[in-house]
């Protein structure tokens, strides 16, 4: 395969054609990357070299939409961006946020996980799916799920594609439950140079009734990458009526202190939250971003060991997911020593070829890892596809 | 025939009075929430996760089918062992082992009662969301295993959108823990998939359950309608206008006599349906929506909005809905609960076609449903000792299971396939999906020995490979 995936990979326009050339090159044992638009290469394991590589990219159609059921149906290679053009013309949205969303397809999002700021209201792709369809290396089209918001029919398949990285099938079609856009939202910041306050503020919030949309700690480093200075910044969005949005406005200002200064900000913000991860690596091509899935009780560990090793930290503060980043190879080795070595669960997300060639990027329980390699050797028992795209493991 | 040895082995491992095998001790353990009986051979009570193993363990060297029970509250007969075998009842097994508020989650064993979670922590402002209508009997155990919904889960989702960890004992004895207080753990999503696997995959044994902070603000109302269609219709014009109420339940006329009688929550005896629409959040929030839910209710000729003024009548008007159960059971014999599904566009439709099904098969059907989210649930009310009705009564189902398909729904959306509609599931899925799902299923469950029967059509499911057709006990269908 040429360096360029992305256009050398046979992108069928049909279900049924896509599903006979998967299964025609896994009968063969040809070595298979499948992916959508290929944005996120850096995410994942390394990428081997293979023999063919298939995107889903014109499998982009809008198959059902009814806005009065709040559900979309759309092949999963339409992009995030049209997805979302669709449904903001009904006033609807798909909360995902997602990195590289000018790029990312829906099928990508979801094998990668990928998600953003607004979880902490709509949760992530696992809350949002509702069905899909994917095709398998023996050329199998199945289905799990379907088109209504609450369904237990059959097992729920669709949440162990949400991911896998493409290492046990090809998702071809996903169904999502979308929701009204809220009549308005607002975004705030508070700033403070003493973590110890600005973590008093984020335990106020999550107490409280107001529960934001969304609740982004970016440490001092961070915080600068997106234009905010003066320490941690906690960034906020509510959203809601003009009234509740104007009480919540009232009673976080009720939260600012001589220690932490509150700022209103552009929505637009959100914009370079998403993107944090994609854009440390264009700034720094050699290094690495560093997911840590932690508790709420140990952000204030988290963010002490983030300050030493120097790292921008992005911390989705209501649920405790970190991303911090790596400068380099031997950074992200330093990092995930010291991570690991404090007994915080780190996974490299995302980074250069050398890191996901060197690095231990993953480190699964045993117990996990053997019931995951006996669904992974059911789909795929000659290790065709992805090869090593979950994290250098499976 | 149980092996005395099983039960010797049994009664040492985790004591006589948590084994029962006489025949009139099981007698209670033959059924669940629906219409299906089948007695295990013995019913044991583990008090821990390494007593749970140690019965798995005998299951296998007897080989005896093996199968979970929590509060047997169940509707698709998902804890009937209808091939006998062994019953791991976790009704001992019901410690809520930790409240950690600053990670907002509950770690629980498998027997704890899902209303005993919020009880325990909402003096501190919080509870867990999904809310079965047996919330006040029926353990988190199972509402894992079926991935139990409720009215409420309208806004936050089901079980498997609540479930951060499992802890479960498989088939083989062996013990994983999956997932865990952190959320997106890398790696296929293990928890996502035993949730809603019907007891056919893993024994639960612990689970991490998220919890909410409790809204600010609650109101509760009730719209009153001549015509059933037009409180449907409401149902869509709520989501046109971006309202979206934490529940909205629909009882029909039928239903709405029956529910009163009962239990006197104040509903109309001469209406053709109400819709109970509950608002929650900001009091801001809330104050507007429902004036808004007011108007959108009164302009599809709804005759009357009632909001209930205290939460004496708040409760009255949810107690009328959570016990319309036990109001079928005091009219009718028995009766056949179904949980089709359907877009939400397809409610009116969904509606007149099971009144027509009502008509042709001479069978009273009344309506209780989470009109919200589409959930269907038409309860056919029967006699079992009528032959000839209970066949209608199944013909009947089936014909309105057929229709929620038609119109782009499912055949369950919260009560789980079970045994009760596990021949229907070609009707939604083919041969390729149903084979994919039998391949997972035998990766944790290789024999078939964990709840054999269920949830996938006996003609093509694991338990085939283990145990002839002619194995299983006749289902009174």
């Amino acid at each position: 395969m040429p360096a360029d995936v992305a256009g050398a990979a046979v992108a069928p326009s049909e279900i049924g054609e896509f599903r006979e050339g998967l299964a025609a090159a896994a009968a063969a044992g040809r070595a298979i990357e499948i992916g959508g638009a290929f944005s996120k290469r850096s995410m994942g394991g390394p990428t081997v070299p293979v023999d063919i590589a298939f995107s889903t990219r014109n499998l982009n159609r809008l198959r059902i939409y009814e806005p009065a059921d709040l559900t979309i149906s759309v092949g999963a290679g339409m992009r995030y961006k049209q997805l979302a053009e669709t449904l903001a013309a009904n006033n609807q949205f798909l909360p995902l946020d997602p990195p590289y969303g000018e790029e990312a397809t829906m099928g990508g999002i979801l094998a990668a996980n990928a998600g953003g700021p607004r979880r902490r209201r709509y949760g992530t792709a696992r809350d949002m799916l509702i069905g899909m369809e994917f095709a398998t290396l023996e050329g199998k089209l199945v289905k799990s799920g379907g088109m209504v918001v609450k369904n237990v029919t059959g097992l729920d398949m669709g949440k162990l594609m949400i991911g896998s990285f493409g290492t046990l099938a090809a998702v071809v079609t996903a169904n999502f439950k979308v929701f009204p856009r809220p009549e308005q939202t607002a975004s705030l910041a508070f700033i403070a140079a003493d973590a110890g306050a600005l973590l008093d503020v984020r335990r106020s919030i999550l107490q409280s009734v107001l529960q934001p949309v969304a609740i982004d700690w970016l440490n001092v480093r961070a915080a600068a990458g997106v234009g905010l200075v003066g320490g941690h910044a906690l960034l906020v969005e509510v959203s809601g009526s003009a009234a509740a949005v104007e009480r919540c406005r009232r009673e976080l200002a009720a939260l600012r202190s001589p220690a932490a200064a509150l700022e209103d900000l552009d929505d637009a913000v959100w914009a370079d939250v998403r993107e944090f991860a994609p854009r440390a690596l264009r700034i720094c091509p050699d290094g690495a971003v560093i997911r840590v899935t932690t508790t709420a009780d140990r952000i204030g560990e988290l963010l002490r060991v983030a300050e030493e090793l120097g790292a921008a930290l992005l911390l989705r503060a209501g649920n405790a997911v970190g991303y911090l980043a790596a400068d380099g190879l031997d950074a992200a080795r330093t990092a995930l020593q010291r991570l690991r070595g404090a007994g915080f669960p780190a996974t490299v997300e995302s980074g250069s070829a050398a890191v996901r060639n060197e690095l231990e990027l993953w480190r699964p329980l045993d117990a996990e890892l053997a019931v995951m390699r006996r669904i992974k050797n059911d789909f795929d028992p000659r290790n065709l596809l992805n090869r090593r795209r979950l994290f250098g493991v499976l | 025939m149980l092996p005395q040895a099983a039960l010797q082995d049994l009664e040492r491992a985790l004591g006589p009075r948590a084994v029962l095998a006489r025949a009139q001790d099981l007698t209670l353990y033959e059924y669940d929430g629906s219409i299906e009986k089948s007695k295990p051979e013995c019913v044991v009570f583990p008090r821990t996760t390494s007593e749970v193993v140690a019965a798995v363990k005998t299951a296998r060297a007897y080989d005896l089918p093996l199968v979970g029970r929590g509060a047997g509250t169940g509707l698709s007969g998902g804890v009937i062992p209808r091939a006998g075998g062994l019953m791991i009842a976790f009704s001992r097994m019901n410690k809520i082992l930790e409240i950690d508020y600053e990670n907002e989650c509950a770690v629980v064993q498998p027997g704890v009662v899902n209303l005993d979670i919020t009880r325990a922590v909402q003096g501190n402002g919080y509870y867990y969301a999904p809310d079965p209508s047996s919330q006040k009997a029926c353990t988190i155990g199972g509402n894992v295993a079926e991935n139990a919904g409720g009215p409420h889960t309208l806004i936050y989702g089901v079980t498997t959108n609540h479930v951060l960890g499992i802890e479960a004992v498989l088939p083989d004895g062996s013990v994983i823990r999956v997932g865990g207080k952190e959320f997106d753990r890398p790696g296929y999503d293990l928890v996502g998939l035993l949730t809603g696997s019907e007891g056919t995959m893993a024994l639960v044994t612990q689970v991490i359950v998220r919890l909410m902070r409790s809204p600010e603000a609650v109101k509760t109302l009730l719209a009153i309608y001549e015509r059933p269609e037009d409180a449907a219709a409401t149902v869509g014009d709520l989501t046109a206008r971006a309202v979206t109420p934490a529940a909205v339940e629909m009882l029909d006329g039928v239903m709405l006599r029956m529910v009163e009688e009962a239990t006197h929550a104040g509903y109309p005896l001469d209406a053709g349906a109400v819709l109970l629409i509950e608002l929650e959040g900001l009091r801001e929030t809330v104050e507007e929506q429902l004036a808004l839910v007011n108007e959108v209710c009164l302009a599809n000729r709804a005759r009357e909005v009632r909001a209930a003024q205290s939460e004496e009548e708040r409760a009255l008007l949810w107690k009328g809905r959570k016990n319309a159960f036990g109001a079928v059971g005091r009219v009718s014999p028995t009766y056949y609960v179904q949980d089709g599904v359907v877009p939400r566009t397809r409610i009116a439709d969904t509606l007149q076609h099971i009144y027509k099904v009502s008509e042709k098969y001479d069978l009273q059907i009344s309506n209780i449903f989470h009109a919200g989210d589409g959930n269907m649930h038409p309860i056919i009310l029967f006699d079992p000792d009528d032959p000839e009705q209970t066949a209608r009564t199944k013909k009947a189902g089936e014909e309105i299971l057929k229709y929620c398909v038609q119109a782009g729904g499912a055949i369950t959306g919260e009560h789980g396939v079970g045994m009760e509609k596990n021949e229907l599931m070609p009707l939604l899925f083919t041969d390729d999906s149903l084979e994919t799902m039998e391949r997972l299923m035998r990766i944790f469950n290789p024999d078939g020995r964990l709840n054999p029967g269920k949830l996938l059509p006996t003609g093509k499911g694991c338990m085939e490979i283990r145990l002839p057709p002619a194995h299983y006990r006749s289902t009174e269908w």
